[in-house]
């Protein structure tokens, strides 16, 4: 901290103390001790350090890029039970499942861009795989879902409609009054 | 805006149409798709055809007949509706010469009427049609007569059993045997108080005459009256005469009972036939007529009667027509009437003068085979006859003085074939336009759709008319539109072309409850069902009728002209089958002799090599010669129409099996997918081949019924099955669609009954696979073993006699198939959809639920009659519907029935239910009254809110 720096930059990356200086004409009521917050105030004044400020981000970026993973079983559940019958809630709901990771791939620079530094910007490549990974499965769950309404043409049946009879090479006139 | 300043209008408009819409609310949908043209046959004899009082109190007379397709009743002469009808004998009736000899219908006492047939006796409640007794004797039935003092029917059996029996009970009053069972019966004549019996005794060639008391059945006196030689016949004699008639080959003999006495008229060889016609006991009317070859001549004679002796009194005068008599006596003289095509005219029986002629207002569509008349003299001396006349082509009319008051179409209860003839593709023109746009050049094709939109501008003054009339018709009953070709957009609109028995040709419609379009005659006097190839759809709107003895009609089947005639000559048991040229419209006709080495021949006898292209990938195929099986060939057209037929192929049955039936796929039977969709998403495909014949051959030694599933193309056996304890004298029938068939035949094994068996074939037993369904061709002659279709059955035991089966149709093949049974006990046409007749339900067990979501239920054997949804015909009681003919409409949903016999019963069916159309139970009014009722509330509330939102600015 060789830099001296302007009171207002000082100002504004001490976290101001919890409470507005008590004018001092006015005492303490008894028993009051200003003791323990003052403490703290004091600890919060030294800054901590860049490296510290970094591990606090990638904590920060795991947290939201398991965000989805706990919201996995309950899609799971949800989906479960809404049955396979095509509903307009079931419909619905499978729409969401896709429709939310989908969204979410689409602006995973934006998502992690706060945690974003020259130090973190490694680091943060695991966690972002990470995030992609949840999306996917819990794409994964919504394909699971369609293909158990019977969305996915996955079956033999799927395709009939585009198959025709062979075309006889002879023909046959009968009759047989 | 005038409306907004008067909303009253819309109050009158609103209620005038709710007020004319009322009438149309109510009446049953069943009656309104489908028709029933009821009828009862030609009536086969003028002694079985009379008016009659149904009930002694009532004034006025119903006619009474018996047809030639034993079907007795009462029609209402006033309308020509039928009153009541009952059938004669449970089995079918084939040839008429004879039936009049066995079958007749007589006056009974108190408004009763008895019917004979064959050995059967009944007798009928004249005004209800109900049965009163029935007595069924052990050999045929010479001749019965009421005897109303006594209140007995006697019956005469051929053997000469006389029996009485109680009019009121028919319990037996008493039974006599008339010469030891040598002699045989013939008729009763009733003089007096004596019964005279005339019988003939074959070995002693005498004619014999035994008076019988009606009391008590005595035998009183016999006589021998005369010489019965063996060259004679009886002639059937008015029972109020004192004289018998019998024939032979140049004389007829009227000999007076219980003497020798025989006076004999000579007839001309040339006399065709003659009938005795009497109204009392004194005179004795005599028509003749002959048919030389070149004209008809027809007279009559009146004879009187005194003391026995048999005078000549007058003779009316000998015509070259063709015209009928009838004696009546009304009470105020006794008068013949003679009609022919042309008039009707009166004769007195005393002073042999014409009293009195009617000229008809046209000419009768054919000549007159018998009449029976009513002549009533007014006391101002006015004269006024009611005659029921049967024509040659097999129709009734009635014609009342100088009008024509109704004609039955009962020729159609005789037909012996019937075809669909499409009307609509007759206008379907626009699909090859289309076509033909879509292969020529842009310009071109510009240029032609213009000049079509403009040619078709002349439709848009009839379009804008029809559819002032459907608007119209929404509020009230559709009227009835004349039955010219107009625009049928559902295609609902079919003509049915019946050849009848009488060699008429006739078309009905079905858009139009079965009304007659158009007849023709084609110049036979009887057609029987041997007598006919086929009816043949020969391009647009024409129709082929092809005869055994070689002629064939063209026919425009939607104006009934007759475009062509012409002869082929063609062996009898030759078979007659239509080709198709697959480049260009041509058609021939060609018919394969059973012979083996006689060429065949095609008609039109043009344009060799196109046929010779339509011919070559094809494999003709008919019954072998004696029906022992099925041949095919393939021919080669050679110049003078002639084809050389060479021989492929034959199926012939082993020593013991007989030929039930043939049947093949209908000509249009789409195949819509060929797979079926599991409940679990796999596919079972289904077995695809156009050119299935499935063979029914029964064996009565063995008791069983083979059946053989052949390809016609290569003669190859794809499937057989084999019914063991069948009642093989019953009805075996069968249909077969897409890639399964029904069949039912009478079991005697444990499950004794009708039994329905249903077979699908697959093209594999196993799931997903298609084996060679999925090649771009496929050829019938390389069909190694393994490729032999994978069949299951399931059999239902139904609970009466089918004696037909038939398949719905429809344009693409989408909706699921309904077989259609005629059922003649229950007097009704049903149809069993495909999904009940589904040999994949589970058997013994509950569906599971898979199963179910493929709409499997689970198996009963016993398949009972859903009357609610399967019957067809509703209510209705269809007499004699023995063939079931369909057609699919332009509506994927919607098939068209017609089952024809005797009845004629048509009907649309939907077997999936009316998906593509809106049914009648749709409000087209509440739709119409809420948009109309939204419509004026915004007019109303419109300048409200106006107001008030301009009010609301003000105030701010």
């Amino acid at each position: 901290m060789a830099l001296s720096q302007p009171a207002w930059v000082i100002d504004l990356k001490t976290s101001p103390s919890s409470r507005p200086k008590a004018p001092s004409n006015v005492a303490d009521p008894p028993g009051y001790s200003t003791s323990g917050s003052s403490k703290k105030s004091q600890k919060q004044i030294t800054p901590p350090t860049q490296a510290e400020t970094d591990d606090l981000k990638i904590k920060k970026a795991w947290e939201v890029a398991l965000a989805p993973a706990k919201s996995l079983p309950m899609n799971m559940i949800m989906m479960y039970m809404s049955g396979n019958t095509l509903q307009i809630f079931s419909i619905m709901m499978t729409a969401m499942l896709f429709m939310n990771p989908l969204r979410a791939l689409s602006s995973v620079g934006n998502t992690f861009s706060k945690f974003d530094g020259e130090a973190t910007h490694g680091r943060l490549l695991t966690v972002k795989l990470a995030y992609i990974g949840l999306q996917i499965l819990t794409i994964v769950i919504g394909i699971w879902k369609v293909n158990a309404m019977g969305l996915l043409p996955t079956t033999r049946s799927d395709w009939l409609a585009w198959e025709h009879a062979p075309v006889p090479l002879e023909t046959s006139i009968s009759n047989f009054r | 805006m005038w409306l907004r300043h008067n909303p009253l209008h819309y109050f009158l408009l609103a209620g005038s149409l709710l007020s004319s819409s009322c009438q149309a609310v109510f009446s049953d949908e069943a009656f309104h798709t489908d028709f029933q043209v009821q009828l009862f046959g030609t009536a086969l004899d003028p002694s079985s055809t009379f008016f009659h009082q149904a009930a002694a109190g009532k004034t006025g007379s119903l006619l009474y007949t018996l047809s030639n397709r034993l079907v007795i009743g009462a029609i209402n002469p006033k309308d020509g509706a039928q009153v009541w009808r009952q059938r004669l004998g449970e089995g079918t009736v084939s040839e008429s010469e004879e039936l009049s000899k066995s079958a007749w219908l007589r006056k009974s006492k108190d408004g009763r009427i008895v019917s004979v047939f064959d050995k059967a006796i009944a007798l009928w409640d004249a005004a209800t049609g109900r049965a009163v007794w029935e007595y069924s004797a052990s050999v045929t039935v010479a001749d019965v007569i009421t005897l109303e003092a006594e209140n007995l029917l006697v019956v005469a059996l051929k053997g000469g059993e006389v029996k009485a029996i109680k009019l009121a009970s028919g319990e037996i009053a008493w039974e006599t045997l008339v010469g030891e069972g040598r002699d045989v019966a013939s008729n009763f004549n009733l003089v007096g108080d004596r019964l005279f019996l005339t019988l003939s005794e074959p070995a002693a060639t005498a004619l014999k005459t035994v008076v019988i008391s009606p009391a008590t059945g005595a035998q009183l006196e016999t006589f021998i009256d005369g010489v019965f030689g063996q060259s004679d016949n009886h002639v059937s004699t008015p029972q109020m005469l004192p004289i018998t008639a019998f024939r032979d080959s140049d004389q007829l003999k009227l000999n007076t009972l219980g003497t020798k006495q025989t006076k004999s008229l000579g007839v001309d060889s040339t006399v065709h036939d003659y009938r005795l016609h009497s109204v009392t006991q004194d005179t004795l009317f005599i028509e003749y007529w002959a048919k030389s070859p070149d004209s008809a001549t027809s007279w009559a004679d009146f004879y009187t009667i005194k003391d026995g002796v048999v005078t000549k009194k007058t003779s009316l005068p000998y015509e070259n027509a063709i015209s009928v008599f009838s004696l009546s006596d009304s009470g105020s003289g006794i008068f013949a009437t003679r009609v022919n095509r042309a008039e009707i005219r009166i004769y007195d029986a005393e002073s042999e003068n014409q009293v009195k002629a009617f000229e008809l207002p046209k000419l009768l569509p054919a000549e007159p085979l018998h009449v029976v008349a009513e002549v009533v003299k007014r006391k101002d001396g006015a004269i006024a006859v009611r005659a029921a006349v049967t024509l040659a082509d097999g129709n009734m009319v009635l014609v009342r003085n100088d009008q024509i008051v109704w004609t039955r179409q009962e020729a159609l209860a005789s037909a012996v074939a019937a075809e669909f003839v499409d009307v609509h593709e007759v206008e379907d023109t626009l699909e090859k336009t289309l076509h033909a746009e879509e292969t020529s050049n842009l310009v071109t094709a510009y240029i032609k759709r213009v000049t079509r939109h403009i040619e078709e501008l002349k439709y848009l003054p009839g379009w804008i008319a029809g559819f002032q009339e459907s608007i119209l018709g929404i509020f009230g009953p559709a009227t009835p539109t004349d039955t010219a070709i107009t625009k049928d957009p559902f295609g609902y609109r079919k003509f049915v072309v019946l050849v009848t028995r009488f060699g008429w040709v006739t078309a009905i419609d079905t858009a139009n409850r079965g009304e007659v379009v158009w007849t023709i005659n084609l110049g036979k006097t009887e057609i029987l069902e041997k007598d006919i190839k086929g009816i043949f759809h020969f391009g647009k709107g024409v129709v082929l009728v092809v005869l055994t003895s070689g002629d064939i009609y063209k026919i425009d089947a939607i104006t009934g002209k007759g475009l062509k005639r012409t002869a082929i000559q063609i062996l009898p048991s030759a078979s007659v089958m239509t080709v198709e040229s697959p480049t260009s419209d041509d058609r021939w006709i060609i018919a394969i002799p059973a012979r083996e080495s006689v060429k065949g021949w095609f008609w039109p006898d043009e344009k060799e090599e196109e046929l010779t292209k339509a011919l070559s990938k094809a494999t003709l195929s008919r019954k072998c010669e004696g029906s022992t099986g099925i041949c095919g060939y393939t021919a080669k057209p050679i110049i003078g129409g002639r084809l050389i037929l060479t021989p492929t192929w034959s199926f012939r049955l082993p020593q013991n099996q007989k030929v039930v039936s043939i049947s093949t796929r209908p000509a249009h039977d789409p195949i819509a997918s060929i797979g079926k969709v599991l409940g679990d998403r796999s596919v079972m495909y289904k077995y695809v081949n156009p050119h299935l014949a499935l063979l029914i051959a029964s064996a009565p030694s063995s008791s069983s019924i083979y059946l053989y599933l052949l390809d016609t193309v290569s003669g190859a056996i794809l499937h057989t099955s084999i019914q063991t304890d069948a009642d093989t004298t019953r009805p075996i029938v069968a249909t077969i669609a897409e890639n399964w068939y029904v069949y039912s035949y009478y079991s005697n094994s444990d499950a004794r009954g009708t039994q329905l068996v249903v077979t699908d074939f697959y093209a594999s037993a196993t799931k997903n696979d298609p084996a060679r369904l999925l090649q771009q061709n496929i050829s019938s002659y390389d069909q190694p073993r393994s490729t032999s279709p994978y069949g299951i059955s399931q059999a239902f035991v139904f609970p009466h006699p089918i004696t037909s089966l038939a398949t719905t149709t429809t344009r693409q093949g989408i909706t699921t198939r309904a077989v259609l049974l005629s059922v003649p006990k229950l007097g009704s046409l049903l149809a069993i959809n495909k999904r009940t007749l589904e040999p994949r339900r589970p058997v013994g067990r509950e569906p599971t639920a898979e199963e179910k979501e493929e709409g499997l239920f689970k198996y009963e054997p016993y398949l009972g009659v859903d009357h609610g949804r399967a019957s067809l015909s509703h209510i209705r009681d269809l007499v004699g519907v023995e063939k079931i003919i369909t057609t699919p409409s332009l509506l994927e949903s919607t098939s068209i029935v017609v089952g024809w016999g005797i009845d004629i019963f048509g009907t649309r069916t939907n077997p999936s239910e009316a998906f593509d159309v809106l049914g009648r139970g749709f409000n087209k009014l509440a739709l119409i009254g809420s948009v109309l009722a939204v419509g004026v509330g915004t007019l109303f509330l419109r300048p409200m809110v106006r107001k008030k939102q301009i009010g609301q600015r003000w105030a701010q």
